[in-house]
């Protein structure tokens, strides 16, 4: 059977940490967030929530920047698949896109590049509420950390608040609807977890199935094409 | 349990600050060790600003007149306002309001998050390092539950500050208001009757609001309330995706990629 090496180590490491960070954030920022969560649990297992939350908070923040530090033309190179123009393919991909997500047996999607049209606005959105939610995040843990003795605004702190929680909100919804999708709950997509988690390499019917242009494009070349 | 209150009456204050000691003294609240820890101001207003330590404190505005400098004085501590910023912020249920009215920050439940501290709009609380914990004036409850008045009341002798139930201090107030009005002093104003819902300490301001430092019509901030309406929306956005994808899930229990219809052709 022939398979195409879709994720390299590198992006599946990366992708490693942040689920770990993204998860971790979550659900210790839930232990704020409902007030039921935050009733229930001692004053030292929300400390240590805390403290996970700021742990989990560095690596969320830095693992990409020294992804970017390390590979920067790699970085360069897949931000720019986000930036192509949307052709036919794309807008007709996102047309049908709903319709797709509750009627797969009756619903064909169109041929789609490496990152399908969906992806480059979920990603998009993504990159932009991260940014958000990090910027925000460590102006609050800035404002209570006593080693730095900074004392920002009222009024910048409380639009911090609002910023951090209205992104991870925005975040949230993606996430779950990303874990749905990748994690191939969604019967179209089974088996789609192994391209992060498993060792990258998807077989050539799903890469057609999911990514045609760019399947077509790996089979012509035959780089990234192993027999197995 | 009625609600309480105290009042305060600028024209009567004397600035004495045996409030402001009596305070720390019943709440055993300690004062700085260290010599100068606090910056010369050329003020009588020490501290400057309430702290984790000192609840209570008596701000000294001076006007220059013709005829020397007028001192505008005023206690400027926790207000206890029904409509409490503070205790919408806390995310931890730390702040709670008591049946008599006090807004009330429980250390035990405290995480030291510090999210009351910039949602007041008044600045009140405080965060203390040393425990991780945030405070403010309790309006001394440990007293009121064996039928005493908070200490600053106790402790005033000019009889600047009263305590009692709160229809009775707002009787008071306007009484003080009709007073000072025909003693002249026709900028006077009593604050705390309505803003914020009430507030349990209630102010007769003789010069003005402006000139004892007390903001005009308060209000929580709308930062404070936007974020707040982020809990519910949050929660039905993620039960919105995590049901919009269940029937997805459902619809497409039973999918074979075979047999998926192509008849639909790309339009190009």
């Amino acid at each position: 059977m022939q398979y195409i090496q879709r994720h390299g180590k590198h992006a599946r490491t990366v992708h490693w940490f942040h689920t770990i960070s993204c998860i971790s954030l979550f659900i210790t920022g839930l232990f704020l967030y409902v007030p039921a969560f935050a009733g229930a649990l001692s004053v030292d297992t929300l400390q240590v929530g805390r403290l996970v939350h700021r742990i989990a908070a560095a690596i969320f923040i830095g693992i990409p920047l020294i992804g970017i530090l390390v590979k920067p033309s790699a970085t360069a190179h897949k931000l720019k698949e986000y930036v192509t123009p949307w052709t036919s393919e794309d807008k007709e991909f996102m047309k049908k896109f709903l319709k797709y997500m509750f009627s797969p047996k009756t619903t064909h999607m169109p041929k789609q590049g490496r990152v399908k049209s969906g992806q480059k606005l979920a990603d998009g959105a993504i990159i932009i509420f991260s940014i958000l939610i990090a910027i925000s995040g460590a102006f609050m843990w800035i404002n209570v950390s006593p080693a730095l003795d900074v004392d920002f605004s009222q009024g910048l702190m409380r639009s911090m608040y609002f910023l951090h929680d209205g992104s991870m909100i925005v975040l949230g919804v993606l996430l779950i609807a990303h874990i749905f999708l990748g994690g191939g709950i969604f019967q179209p997509y089974r088996g789609s977890w192994r391209l992060m988690f498993g060792n990258g390499k998807v077989s050539v019917a799903d890469a057609k199935y999911h990514w045609g242009f760019w399947a077509d494009e790996e089979i012509k070349s035959g780089k990234n094409v192993t027999e197995e | 349990m009625a609600e309480m209150a105290i009042f305060y009456d600028s024209s009567k204050c004397t600035a004495c600050k045996g409030c402001q000691v009596a305070c720390k003294q019943w709440n055993q609240l300690p004062s700085p060790l260290t010599a100068d820890k606090f910056e010369y101001t050329k003020s009588y207003q020490s501290p400057l600003e309430t702290n984790p330590d000192t609840w209570v404190i008596m701000t000294f505005d001076e006007v220059d007149q013709d005829i020397g400098v007028e001192w505008n004085f005023m206690r400027r501590a926790c207000f206890h306002c029904t409509d409490a910023a503070c205790l919408q912020a806390c995310p931890v249920g730390a702040i709670s309001k008591r049946d008599n009215g006090a807004v009330v920050i429980d250390s035990e439940k405290c995480i030291g998050c510090q999210y009351c501290t910039n949602a007041c709009p008044f600045d009140i609380p405080k965060w203390k390092e040393a425990d991780n914990k945030t405070r403010k004036c309790w309006l001394c409850q440990d007293r009121l539950a064996n039928g005493r008045q908070p200490a600053c009341v106790t402790t005033c002798p000019t009889g600047a500050l009263t305590f009692g139930e709160r229809t009775e201090m707002v009787a008071t107030a306007k009484t003080a208001l009709d007073e000072a009005k025909a003693k002249g002093f026709n900028d006077a104003e009593v604050y705390g009757v309505d803003e914020l819902d009430g507030m349990h300490v209630l102010f007769l301001a003789h010069r003005g609001l402006e000139a004892h430092g007390l903001i005009r019509d308060p209000k929580v901030p709308d930062m404070i309330e936007l974020w707040q309406l982020l809990k519910p929306l949050g929660g039905a956005a993620f039960a919105a995706v995590i049901g919009g994808l269940g029937i997805s899930y459902l619809t497409g229990i039973g999918y074979k990629r075979e047999e998926t219809d192509e008849s639909e052709e790309v339009q190009k």
